[in-house]
Formats: structure tokens, sequence, C-alpha cells
């Protein structure tokens, strides 16, 4: 039984989805599957968070009960699921208060003829310009008591003063710090080493100067926007020529010959490329022809495979919910 | 020299290739505050992938009008028909248009539903998209349903975002607002586990998907959800991820099943993966990373919030690009001798 009812539940659900798509909308039996459905799977979605705070318990309970190496940072991180969790399930009138200062007072809210206290908050004082804090409004008869220039909010729910000021900044400064790591690898790897690397180069200065105004930088930017054919043409010819002429010390002169061909070629493309087409431009084609074309070719190759995966899934022939026994 | 990584200049190094890690890092920290004070306007020319999801935003009345005109004239003919036949089924369709037409006229301006999907990491790219894009349609008078797909964490940050959005219409130089109203002008749903199969109960009945707000109202008693039932009277989809499948969610639901125009905002790294869902028309547009939130905010005129944020890329991306030019230089004049990376 262990071993036959999850495949035929999965068949049976599997079938149930696809059959959504032909069934035709306003028939009752739609409504009630889909009904059905969506309430299946948010108890199964409830479930699977069961699941995974266990599985998260589990682990690092072990971890803390082994004194495995690093269990200080299992002690960490089971103490702040539980302080989220509760932040999240205490009262939302529970939570600092921040100092604040109002920024306008005025009617803005002309259909019901209203004042509005525009008010913004931050952790360590305020900012005038508003698109940077964060911003409240209060209708004016629940407004702040004003205490000087400053006023105090009333409280900011805990859960969203954990999440402004804590989840909020660490999530970015992780995340950026790829920004770093990029950077090093640009220099490290993104050299000229083979006829491919250097075509991937090329690509990527132009989507990296035409994802920016470039022209804004002082002194030069102006003339690297105005200067965009001559930049790429003329290194792409110049890289072309230096092959060339490697082929031929070597007494390699078919190569030789074609390179140079190649060479003389991007030269009459060049010729023929209207004068508008600037950074950007060349950005647009880069993105809409060859990256459209291999995208589409990698959607195809992924869907036909997640189409046979999945009718191998449907079909109990695979079984991967079930750690792949039976 | 920062250490666990292999050198790349073997054992003879100057001062340059001991030190280049910790040297690049100052530099590029040099780059981001120099952008972030940075204080300049910035001009940007509005690509055609953000130029879609201004125009299909634009035109959402208009698109609106069409529809109640559709409407109107197959009831007409509805009408027509039963005067010859008065059966149970045809009085049920004709008062189905009825009611159709009725909610598609509660609300002239057009809805969108705005999926705002991504984490506090991506914020940075894709929340500025986030505020131009709702502060826009209330500019325009547009009613907008947020939601959250697959993330629970994007609940918060998609609650911050659109009570900033809703108070800011006053601040703003260039198409301002009343303060907007939740639950009137606008209503955010939350998150609900498996989006695929939320967003096609939305497309049945978006009160039976949800039923309370985030606030944990009862949708059916807020004024917004009068006129609006399920797909058939949302005008425009915008998924705002940043994570991979979500988007092609929307696409799959909201454009292929509901036949609704669905754009995308992305961050740059993944857009050019939705590059072909534009040519072939199954979205309308898209807003890619930082550069089309400050192109959209251009063209529609909201505070330059990632505009401001595009002269740390601009720095940073120029840096970049040279230290490839000097990473090649190097190359080149030493020769092609084989080098462990």
């Amino acid at each position: 039984m262990r071993n036959y009812l999850p495949p035929i539940i999965c068949g049976v659900c599997g079938v149930i989805m696809m059959l959504h798509f032909f069934l035709p909308e306003n028939t009752m039996l739609y409504k009630t599957m889909m009904e059905w459905v969506t309430n299946s799977t948010i108890v199964v979605g409830v479930f699977g968070l069961f699941i995974g705070l266990a599985s998260l318990v589990h682990n690092h309970g072990n971890r803390i009960a082994r004194r495995s190496p690093g269990w200080g940072y299992s002690v960490i991180t089971l103490s702040f699921t539980a302080i989220v969790a509760l932040t999240g399930i205490i009262s939302q009138n529970v939570g600092p208060s921040v100092v604040s200062k109002p920024l306008e007072k005025y009617n803005y809210d002309n259909r019901k003829n209203q004042d509005h206290t525009l008010i913004t908050h931050t952790l360590f004082g305020y900012k005038d310009e508003t698109y940077k804090t964060n911003l409240v409004a209060a209708a004016s008869s629940d407004a702040p008591e004003m205490k000087g220039e400053e006023i105090t909010v009333r409280k900011v729910p805990l859960f969203m003063f954990f999440y402004n000021y804590v989840i909020m900044p660490m999530g970015a400064t992780t995340f950026s710090l790829l920004a770093f790591y990029m950077i090093t690898a640009t220099y490290r790897a993104m050299r000229a080493k083979s006829w491919e690397a250097s075509l991937l180069l090329i690509s990527s200065i132009i989507i990296l100067i035409g994802q920016v105004p470039i022209e804004e930088i002082p002194l030069i930017g102006k003339w690297i926007m105005g200067h965009a054919q001559l930049i790429v043409y003329m290194s792409l010819i110049l890289y072309i020529l230096y092959a060339a002429m490697k082929q031929f010390f070597s007494r390699n002169f078919i190569t030789c010959g074609i390179l140079s061909a190649s060479a003389a070629l991007i030269g009459v493309i060049w010729y023929y490329t209207p004068a508008d087409v600037d950074f950007e431009a060349m950005k647009s084609i880069i993105l809409n022809y060859p990256n459209n074309a291999a995208k589409r070719g990698i959607l195809i190759g992924v869907q036909l495979g997640s189409l046979a995966t999945s009718i191998k899934i449907l079909s109990g022939i695979e079984k991967p919910y079930m750690g792949g026994r039976g | 020299m920062a250490s666990g990584s292999p050198n790349i200049y073997g054992p003879k190094q100057n001062f340059w290739q001991r030190h280049y890690r910790p040297l690049i890092y100052l530099l590029t920290l040099v780059c981001v505050v120099g952008g972030t004070l940075t204080r300049l306007p910035l001009s940007l020319s509005v690509s055609d992938a953000t130029q879609g999801v201004f125009d299909t935003l634009e035109k959402l009345p208009e698109l609106r009008a069409q529809d109640i005109e559709k409407q109107q004239a197959l009831l007409a003919e509805k009408l027509e028909e039963a005067k010859t036949n008065s059966g149970p089924d045809l009085q049920k369709e004709i008062a189905a248009i009825k009611d159709k037409i009725a909610r598609l006229q509660m609300n002239p301006k057009g809805v969108v539903l705005v999926c705002i999907d991504f984490d506090p990491s991506t914020e940075a790219e894709l929340g500025p998209m986030a505020h131009a894009f709702i502060r826009h349609c209330f500019s325009r008078g547009v009613k907008v349903l947020v939601n959250t797909g697959g993330n629970v964490m994007s609940q918060p940050l998609a609650q911050n975002i659109i009570s900033a959005s809703a108070t800011e219409g006053a601040l703003m130089k260039k198409n301002k607002y009343d303060f907007m109203e939740d639950g009137t002008d606008y209503v955010f749903f939350g998150f609900r586990p498996n989006a695929f199969q939320l967003y096609l109960q939305m497309g049945e009945n978006i009160l039976t998907a949800y039923e309370t707000d985030y606030a944990g109202h009862d949708l059916t008693l807020l004024p917004i959800m009068r006129g609006i039932r399920n797909f058939s009277d949302i005008d425009m989809v915008f998924s705002i991820s940043g994570y991979v499948g979500s988007p092609e969610t929307w696409i799959t639901v909201g454009n292929t099943k509901f036949g609704k125009p669905v754009a995308l905002g992305q961050v740059a790294i993944s857009a050019s993966d939705y590059y072909p869902y534009i040519q072939s028309k199954q979205i309308c547009g898209m807003l890619p990373g930082l550069r089309g939130a400050a192109e959209y905010e251009g063209a529609c005129g909201s505070p330059p919030r990632a505009t401001g944020r595009m002269w740390a890329q601009l720095y940073t991306h120029t840096f970049a690009i040279l230290l490839i030019i000097i990473g090649n230089l190097e190359f080149f004049f030493k020769g092609f001798k084989r080098r462990k990376v």
C-alpha cells in the first residue's frame, strides 16, 4: 500500500490539474474543482510550513546537542526563528515608538475635503526627502501630539519594526556583497584568451555601457557615446587583425586569409551601419536577436524536458516524492 | 592579499599584484558612495520595453470603454434573441452580461493587479519600479490590487510600498493625486501558498481565492471589490519579481489562459530571459532592472528614487569597464602565457 497509494494520489491530482485547462470555465464542475484544488494547496502549503519548521528545529537542535562546529550559529538561528514568529503573533499595538516630524499639513484629499498630516519616521531621526524614509499619513484628528518640532508616532508594530530595521538592511547588505565579487571577477576572468572569449567580452562591454547613461561621465562620456561605432568596430577589427598576424607568423596562411577577410567584412558592415546606432541601440540588437534566439532554443528544450519528466512522474515511472524508492 | 583564493600572478608580485583585490573593493566602495551622494539630474532615453508598460497603462480607460461597448453589443444581441426565445438559460445569460457591464462601469479608468514578489535583497532594483508604477496607476485613477506570489517575506515590503505610494501623491511635482484609501482605491491581498493554483482561482473568483485582505478585512465588504470579481474585471497584470519562475506563472495564467496584458519588472540580471516574451507579444513590456525603473520614473514624472541610484550604477559600470580594459592590456603585454585563474 505504501508503494501504490502515493503514485495514485500524484497521478489523480496531476490529471485534475491538467483538466482545468480543457474544461469550459463557466461549468459547475470547473468551479468546484478549482475551489477544491485551491483549498487543498493551502492546506498542503501550511503542512509544508510545519515540516520546514520541524526540519529546521531538528537539524539545528542536533547540532546544538552534539556541540558540532559552529553550533553557536544554530543557537542564533533557532532563537531568531522563535523571536520573529513571536513578533508576528503578538498584538499590533506592542512596539517601539520612533521619533518623527510632521512634513506638511494640508488638505489633500479633495474628494472627502479631509486634512491629513504627512509624517515621516526613521530609526535615527528624520529626513526631509520623504521618498527616502518611511512615510505615513494620519488624518489630522488622529495626528500625534507635537513636542517642539518633533513628534512621537504611535507605536510601530514590533514585526514591522524588525522587518524594516533588521531584516531589510541585512538582506540588502548580504546581496550587495555580490557587487564587490563581480567587479573583481570582471578584472580576473574577462580576458580575450580566445575568439569566443573575445566575443563575450565585447558583448558584455556593450551591455555594460548600454545599461547606463555613459554620456553623463565628465570629460569622456560624450566622446564615448558619440564614437560608439568607432570603438566597437575598431576593437573587433584590430583584434581580428592581431589574430590574423599570429596565424601569418605561424605559417597558417589559409586561416590568416579567412581572418583578414572577416576583418574586411566587419569594415563593410560598419560602412552600412546607420549613423544613429549607439551603445543603447547595440544593446537592444544583442538582447533582441542573438539573446532571443539562444533563449528561445533553451526554453523549448527545457519545456520538452519538463514535459517528459512530468509524464514520467504522473505515470509513476519516476517517484521523486518517495525519495526515489518504490 | 585577501586569502582563500588562488593568486593569478605567480610568485613574483608587485604592489598592485599583491593588493589588487582590496584596492578594487575600496575603489568599488568609492564609486558606490560617490554615486549615492551625487545629486545631479540624469537624462535617460526610454526603451521600447519600458514604453510598452507605460503605454498599456495609459490606454486602460480606452480598453475598458471598448470592453463595455463589446458587452453592450452582446447584450443587445441577446435581448433581440430573447424576443423570440425566452428560455431560463438565456435570461441567466442576459443577467450575467448586465452584471458584467455594471461591474465594468464601476471602474471606468481600469483595474490593475500588481504582484510584488521580491524580498529586501532585490529591493534596491525592484522597489523603485513598484513605487513608480503604483504611483502612475494612482495618478491616472486606476484601481490597484496588490498581492504577493512566491515568498511570504514580500508581504511587509509590499505593505510598505503600497501605503507609501498611497500617501505620496500630494508630494509629486507632476501627476499629483489625492490621498488613496485602503479598501476603496487599492487593496492588498497578502500572501497565499502555491501561486499557480492561486492565480487560476483568482481567474475564477478572487473572493474565494483570498476571502480577506492583508489586514484581515472581509473582501466582500470593501468598496473596491464591488466592481471586481475575477480576471475578467482586471485590465492588466504587472508582475515585479526577483524570483525565478514567478513571471512565467503570470505569463501562463494571466496572458495565455485569461488573455490579459501582462507586464514584467525584473532585476537586470534576469531581464534577458524575458525578451523572447516581448517579441512573441506574450508580455506588453518590461522594466529591466534599475535602468527600467529610472526610465519609468522619467516617463511618468515620479520622484527620482531609481534615477538617484543610477549614478552609483553609472560609476560602478564605468569602473568595471576600466578594469576589463586594464586586465586585457596587462594580458596582451605579457603575451599569451597560460595562467591559472
